[in-house]
């Protein structure tokens, strides 16, 4: 009886010491495979460093109306909204603040990732040199595309790499991030074109026509209309147009 | 002989009596207005006081504006009428960018700090870089409507509406998908999906192109993928994509055996993208036919089964186990099943209809996209509660959604009256219109009024009739707006201060009783119901409730200057409004008129109503019976003298004796109307004491005539004993009349002045309910309905909406625990200069000037009080002993604020003594009035605060002054002129009333030169009693005859009228030492409007709608500058060019569609001289395909004729093809010609001058075989 209970001891701790070897080995791999730079495809890691440095950027300026920083903004739920079409005064309609959205969008991420980028190279070129690797990187220029569905980066730098007499080299990044940014803009340019012509955006029709994408509009007291697109990835911006005064 | 010559003697006497008669009587006649009799002469001077008062508490609010202000009449446009003057009229200037980055705004002038760059001098519209236009980003083919001209990096273009080629929209075709864009961004859109573009530009609308893309032909695309073959289903168009060698088998289904691959039919169920039903998929993965339980059916043998003929088409088949045939507009969408569990698969369709929506009343189903609205309470009719919104509901996807209409009720929720599906929008309240209309010069007409104002379905109109004299027609607001009373309350106070009125009862003692002849219902409650509907159709003002249903008086009447709640009506008649009302919604209204403009939301000017003043009225016709009664005693005074004077040398007794008698009529009846005009006895007294005289007179005549001296009594001289009978009789009578009259008090006259003020509505005190603003189910619409600033604001004095616009808003109480009692002191920096404020205590402080003096006579004295919280202020001349006991507002003004200001002024007693005395008033009397008015000349004033939590004072605050009875020796002082001096008079005339205020009771005289008081020919007809005084002092009028082009009028006063023929040492009139200058200047020629830059023109445009610039240039009239209006209906409801008051008005449109158009226009000027047109003009624009008319082929050559001139091209292969690779026919025109080639088809397709085409094909030319 003693000896079932010993026996039946042991195995719970073998099964106890194979559960935590699992987690340790899984905890282990996992990071691994995160942190390892692949000196067979360095275009992996540039591509997995470039698309979160993009993935953060289009979540800080997608909230705000498509900005880092918006200048002019209405703060709604804590949150600075910028506006696309503007005008402070009564019955006018607005004044297109963003005519060229898309590319304006480019550049606002564009600017955002810079930095980043620079250290997904750099970082490149410490974890190689670290495995004996010599590796030269040449600067150039990088591009941000907006296409439907995605956000494309395309980074023109030269990496050069070589060990033992091998030499490889690579060029021309593509990275490619998934987003429904393009969409959205196109979306927000309509509606901005549409309040600046008639002073208003039948977004109940709009949805009717085009389900594909949730909008949400929300008035606040000063005649702004917020607006939300989107499903789960969502675009806030805010217009003012045709403001009707509030009281006498 | 010395009786001749005595006969003579009388004659000549009888003849001058008679023509002195005719004046007298015309005179008396005339000046048969009603007067005050003795008893109301009676009232005690304080009532007088008082009514001083209150006109100059208004003079002092009056004083802190500008001159130039004064000469306007309140205008609503400033506070936010739907006028572009009221922001065009202030001087803007436009910033290229704003600090807080805004591109090209227009500021104030006096803003310029705000601008980031320098400003430029000029509107926006009127530089280089912030022109508005269209930008044309040519990169994304999209356009960008109101952009600046240096925010476009691509394409810009002078159409701010982008009303040109580039961006005209057209259908898209991507595959089975389909996109309402421009051909630009066809081109883009299709090149990410690797597509030919397939722009077909004759789709024109964006649901015809949704139509299109559920018409694409569908079918298997068999394709190599690897070395296996696979199938797609898709359409030819993206087949063509996926393989050029491989086959499309349309309307095949991928499983159908015939295509020859391995997808097994129909093994799951899903939704597609851009499709609303539930379908079957192959195990490949590719769309089958709509799902349906009856899976043979749904297959129909592998081949494509249309929407239509597939399960339950049509119906929307919610939740239907058996049916994936949804409906996105029957309120169905392809879903992941809930509820229910379908036959097959976990999809459904997906109920998008709203069960039990929330309804105004109740609730109601609706369907997916039905919106309606919703309101707190009833609506309309002026009686829209404080604190409501109009709200837009909508059901969208399953779900309840909220849109607010703009708060404050500048927004209106109006609704389709359509029972199945209802639409509903937000649109702007023209409330502010319905009150401009009310003082247009061509609405004196009642009619025109009526039509003008029901043509704006925002307006109504008012029928007032509180007796004779005071019955009008007005127009209202139907659904007022409100006020926000917070930050902008006293423009509210001012909006509410349009229905304060005066109305008089005047009574009338006849033989059979007092009669009421003016304004009978003035003293009932009838007069106060009807104004305060007036009231309240203004806004927030007058006896109403709030959201909660909580009353506030709103209003006060005074009853002879006393306050008084006799009148006072039922406010419990109210609270029913602030529930809703089932079925009540508002009119659409026509809006066609505003949207033809560019972005008009309205236009219209004006000024505001001034009530139809009864008491000129009476006036008038007082003129009126006065000239009437003149010519009638001329005439009947000329036979009568004419009679008289044959009747002398003809010596006939009898007729001596008739003429004597009719003259002694007249001479009796003057005497008897002198008498009545002395005694104070009107109406048929007059009548009854000039027939009495008549009698008297004539029956004297006749003894006159009887006798020889007329002395001794006609018995014992033995003249005619009949004549002297009669005399004597009429004698008897005429005095038994005259003595009844008397003695009856026939012919007195009572006035009641009864005066209605209109004030804002007061929310409650305190801030109890401000919760309820989020909480309360009735307001919030079990949260549908958001709190906002004005709802907030009606709940209570001290609730606050906080944290505006962030999304985190609530309605507070901002001081719950405030018991402190407001804390009055002096307003230090508020007094007339000259003067003080003096022995200031807790308890009060004295005024008066530097000197330590009291305040002279006929002086204004403005004083303040500072109170340390936000506090409603009364005063009383006696002690109370309480805030609620008190009668009178400080200012007039009911609002809760820090500074309350008024003035002091009275006249002096020798203007009071001098009316008393007027009014024959006893000497007694007199004395005992005298007394009291000395008494009055050191007189107080008891003030009490409320805060806005309800606490008050409880001791009075006292305000002690006094008058410094004196000689007078100032001057009347011309306060105002209308018109102004400098204003333009109208072309071509020649006489001008010119209106004068002064600051005292005076006689003043005009003259083209700055001769003397005396010298000057001219007089003012100036009104002195101490009752007359107007807002701006006296009214003095004359018509100022012989215009020349600059016409000098120089005005001299005398004051103190009561004095006239009384002056002492110690009393003497002044006359002004500098005589007072108006000059009008003549308008040099007629206005006239010069050139309509679309009259007559016929505009083309390929596309809908046009952009159109409208300018109309004026010349002449006052200064040349104008101010111009259009409208494309008539001349009612005219809009306001957007760019106008000068001699070129321009206004755009960029909503013109293909038709003929009626332009109305007129012009005014500030003399207002007037020019009106007309102008026509067509819209011809072309959105169709050319067609062909006439093909044949010659010398081996294909002719090809269109109906206009176009570029035809043609391909070998198909309709389908490209237009910029296809082969060109020669000839652009109607003509087109190509070489023959028989052994081909050619699909021919023609393209305009707009680049309208067709959809398919022109003509497919075969050769016959």
């Amino acid at each position: 009886m003693k000896a079932n209970k010993k026996s039946q001891i042991t195995i719970y701790i073998i099964i106890a010491l194979v559960i935590i070897a699992s987690v340790i080995l899984i905890l282990f791999l996992r990071n691994k495979t995160v942190n390892q730079i692949d000196s067979q495809n360095p275009e992996n890691y540039i591509s997995s460093c470039v698309g979160n440095a993009a993935t953060k950027a289009l979540d800080i300026i997608l909230p705000q109306g498509g900005y880092a920083s918006p200048a002019l903004y209405k703060l709604y739920n804590n949150t600075k909204i910028a506006y696309l079409c503007y005008n402070p005064g009564w019955y006018m309609p607005c004044i297109n603040q963003e005519p060229m959205y898309v590319e304006h969008l480019e550049q606002e991420i564009k600017e955002i990732i810079a930095g980043k980028l620079d250290y997904c190279f750099d970082s490149l070129k410490q974890s190689l040199e670290k495995r004996n690797y010599q590796v030269n990187i040449k600067n150039g220029d990088f591009s941000v595309n907006l296409i439907p569905n995605k956000v494309k980066i395309d980074i023109s730098r030269e990496i050069i790499l070589e060990k033992n007499q091998d030499v490889k080299k690579y060029e021309n990044f593509s990275v490619i991030v998934l987003s429904p940014i393009y969409e959205l803009a196109g979306i927000a340019l309509e509606i901005t074109d549409k309040e600046a012509r008639n002073c208003d955006f039948d977004y109940s029709a709009y949805k009717n026509n085009y389900p594909k994408y949730n909008i949400d509009r929300t008035f606040t007291d000063d005649n702004t209309r917020v607006y939300t697109i989107g499903n789960e990835i969502k675009l806030n911006f805010a217009t003012r147009s045709c403001a009707l005064p509030g009281a006498f | 002989m010395q009786e001749l010559f005595s006969k003579k003697r009388i004659s000549c006497l009888e003849i001058a009596i008679l023509v002195t008669a005719i004046f007298a009587f015309a005179y008396l006649i005339s000046t048969d207005n009603i007067k005050l009799d003795n008893k109301e002469s009676k009232i005690n001077i304080g009532k007088i006081l008082i009514t001083f008062l209150k006109v100059w508490i208004e003079r002092s609010k009056l004083g802190i504006v500008s001159a130039e202000e004064q000469t306007q009449p309140y205008n609503y446009e400033v506070f936010g009428g739907f006028n572009w003057q009221g922001q065009a009229g202030l001087q803007t200037v436009c910033c290229p960018r704003l600090k807080n980055n805004a591109t090209c705004q227009e500021i104030l002038s006096a803003n310029t700090q705000d601008c980031a760059t320098d400003v430029i001098p000029s509107k926006c519209e009127n530089t280089v870089q912030c022109k508005l236009g269209c930008c044309y980003d040519s990169q994304e083919g999209l356009c960008s409507a109101n952009t600046p001209k240096d925010s476009c990096k691509t394409v810009w273009k002078d159409d701010k509406a982008c009303n040109i080629p580039e961006c005209k929209l057209g259908c898209c075709v991507l595959g089975s998908q389909t996109s309402f864009v421009s051909k630009s961004r066809c081109d883009k859109l299709s090149g990410f999906l690797g597509l030919q573009p397939d722009f077909k530009a004759a789709v024109n609308t964006e649901i015809g192109c949704i139509a299109l893309s559920n018409s694409q032909e569908e079918g298997a695309c068999i394709y190599k993928l690897g070395n296996a073959k696979a199938c797609r289903f898709t359409t030819k168009q993206e087949c063509s994509k996926l393989t050029k060698s491989g086959g499309f088998y349309k309307g095949y289904l991928c499983s159908n055996p015939a295509v020859n691959v391995s997808c097994i039919k129909q093994a799951k169920t899903g939704c597609a993208d851009g499709k609303d039903e539930v379908y079957w998929f192959d195990s490949c993965g590719n769309r089958e036919n709509i799902y349906d339980a009856d899976k043979d059916r749904s297959w129909n043998n592998g081949k494509v089964l249309l929407k239509s003929e597939s399960c339950n088409s049509g119906q929307g088949n919610q939740e239907n186990v058996n049916c994936g045939n949804c409906d996105y507009f029957s309120g169905s969408m392809c879903s992941k099943a809930k509820d229910k569990k379908p036959v097959y698969g976990n999809f459904i369709c997906e109920n998008l209809n709203c069960k039990d929506a929330p309804d105004n009343v109740g609730v109601k189903d609706r369907k997916n996209g039905e919106s309606w609205c919703a309101y707190d309470g009833f609506i309309g009719d002026g009686k829209d509660v404080v604190g409501s919104r109009n709200f837009k509901y909508y059901c969208i996807n399953g779900k309840v959604k909220v849109e607010p209409c703009g708060d404050f009720r500048t927004g209106l929720c109006v609704q389709s009256d359509n029972t199945d599906f209802s639409s509903a929008a937000c649109r702007p309240n023209r409330a502010m219109e319905c009150l401009s209309y009310n003082s247009k010069e061509e609405n004196k007409d009642p009619d025109k009024l009526k039509e003008q104002c029901e043509e704006n379905s925002d307006c109504m109109i008012q029928n007032l009739n509180f007796g004779k004299g005071y019955k009008f027609s007005i127009c209202t607001p139907k659904y007022p707006a409100g006020f926000d009373m917070k930050d902008n309350s006293e423009a509210g106070e001012k909006i509410c201060q349009q229905a304060n009125i005066k109305c008089t009862k005047i009574m009338e003692k006849t033989f059979s009783g007092w009669k009421c002849i003016s304004g009978c219902d003035c003293d009932s409650q009838k007069f106060t119901q009807q104004m305060n509907n007036w009231c309240t159709s203004l806004g927030d003002c007058g006896g109403k409730v709030n959201l909660l249903a909580e009353t506030d008086k709103g209003y006060s009447v005074k009853v002879d200057g006393k306050p008084t709640t006799k009148l006072d009506i039922n406010l419990e008649q109210y609270k029913k409004y602030a529930y809703p009302v089932l079925g009540q919604f508002v009119n659409p209204g026509d809006f066609s008129e505003l949207f033809k403009a560019a972005y008009g939301w309205g236009a219209s000017t004006g000024k505001p109503y001034a009530p139809e003043d009864p008491t000129i009225m009476l006036g008038l016709i007082g003129t009126v019976t006065g000239l009437g009664g003149a010519g009638m005693v001329y005439i009947w005074g000329a036979k009568a003298a004419t009679a008289g004077s044959a009747a002398v040398p003809a010596s006939s007794p009898f007729l001596a004796g008739m003429g004597s008698a009719l003259i002694g009529a007249g001479i009796g009846m003057a005497v008897g109307l002198m008498a009545a005009q002395l005694l104070g006895i009107q109406g048929q007294g007059t009548i009854a004491m000039g027939v009495a005289g008549a009698m008297v007179g004539a029956g004297i005549g006749i003894l006159l005539s009887t006798t020889k001296l007329g002395a001794t009594v006609c018995a014992a001289s033995g003249g005619n004993p009949l004549a002297c009978g009669i005399g004597i009789g009429l004698i008897i009578v005429g005095a038994i009349i005259a003595a009844i009259t008397i003695a009856l008090g026939v012919g007195k006259v009572e006035k009641t002045e009864v005066n209605f003020y209109c004030q804002p509505y007061e929310p409650p005190h305190g801030g109890s309910d401000c919760g309820k603003c989020t909480q309360d189910s009735k307001i919030t619409g079990d949260g549908l309905k958001k709190c906002s600033k004005y709802r907030c604001q009606s709940l209570g004095q001290t609730c606050e909406f906080i944290n505006e616009g962030t999304g985190q808003e609530s309605c507070v109480n901002i001081n719950p625990n405030d018991v402190n009692v407001p804390v009055i002191k002096p307003w230090k920096e508020f007094i007339t200069a000259g003067y003080n404020y003096t022995n200031i205590t807790n308890r009060g402080f004295v005024v008066k000037n530097s000197e330590g003096e009291c305040i002279p006579e006929f002086t204004a004295v403005m004083f303040g009080l500072i109170t340390e919280e936000p506090a409603q202020c009364k005063y009383d001349f006696n002690h109370t002993s309480s805030y609620e006991e008190m009668q009178n507002f400080i200012g007039d003004s009911s609002l809760y604020k820090y500074n309350h200001s008024m003035a002091f002024f009275v006249p002096s007693s020798g203007s009071l003594l001098s009316q008393l005395e007027e009014k024959n008033i006893s000497t007694e009397d007199i004395a005992n009035l005298q007394k009291q008015i000395l008494g009055l000349l050191d007189f107080n004033l008891y003030v009490r605060c409320i805060d806005k939590n309800g606490n008050s004072n409880i001791a009075e605050y006292a305000v002690k002054t006094c008058v410094k009875p004196g000689p007078d020796l100032t001057p009347a002082q011309i306060l105002l002129s209308n018109p102004s001096s400098g204003s333009y008079v109208k072309y071509g005339v020649t006489e001008q009333n010119l209106t004068v205020w002064v600051n005292e009771p005076a006689e003043c005289k005009w003259d083209y030169s700055p001769l003397k008081y005396n010298e000057m020919k001219n007089n003012f007809d100036c009104k002195n009693d101490l009752e007359d005084v107007e807002s701006y002092g006296w009214a003095c009028n004359s018509l100022i005859g012989n215009l020349s082009q600059n016409t000098s009028v120089y005005i001299r006063c005398k004051d103190q009228p009561w004095l006239e023929g009384k002056e002492t040492a110690n009393a003497t009139r002044n006359i002004n030492s500098q005589a007072a200058f108006v000059k009008l200047i003549s308008s040099g020629s007629n206005l006239s409007i010069d050139s309509v830059s679309l009259n007559g023109t016929i505009l083309f445009s390929g596309q809908e709608p046009v952009t159109q610039d409208l300018e109309v240039r004026t010349s002449g009239g006052a200064d040349g500058k104008a101010t111009c209006y259009y409208s494309f209906t008539g001349y009612n409801n005219m809009i306001e060019f957007l760019n106008t008051a000068s001699s070129v008005h321009t206004q755009p449109f960029n909503l013109l569609f293909k038709g003929e158009y009626n332009l109305y226009i007129k012009c005014g000027d500030a003399a207002g001289n007037i020019a009106e047109t007309t102008s026509q003009f067509q819209i011809e624009a072309d959105t169709t395909a050319p067609a062909i008319t006439r093909i044949y082929k010659k010398d081996n050559n294909l002719f090809v004729f269109t109906d206009e001139s176009a570029d035809c091209k043609f391909s070998f292969n198909s309709c389908d093809f490209n237009w910029e690779n296809a082969t060109a026919f020669s000839g652009n025109l109607k003509e087109h010609t190509i070489a023959w080639n028989q052994n081909n088809i050619y699909y021919t397709k023609c393209r305009d001058l707009w680049d309208n085409e067709p959809l398919g094909c022109s003509s497919i030319i075969k050769p016959e075989r």
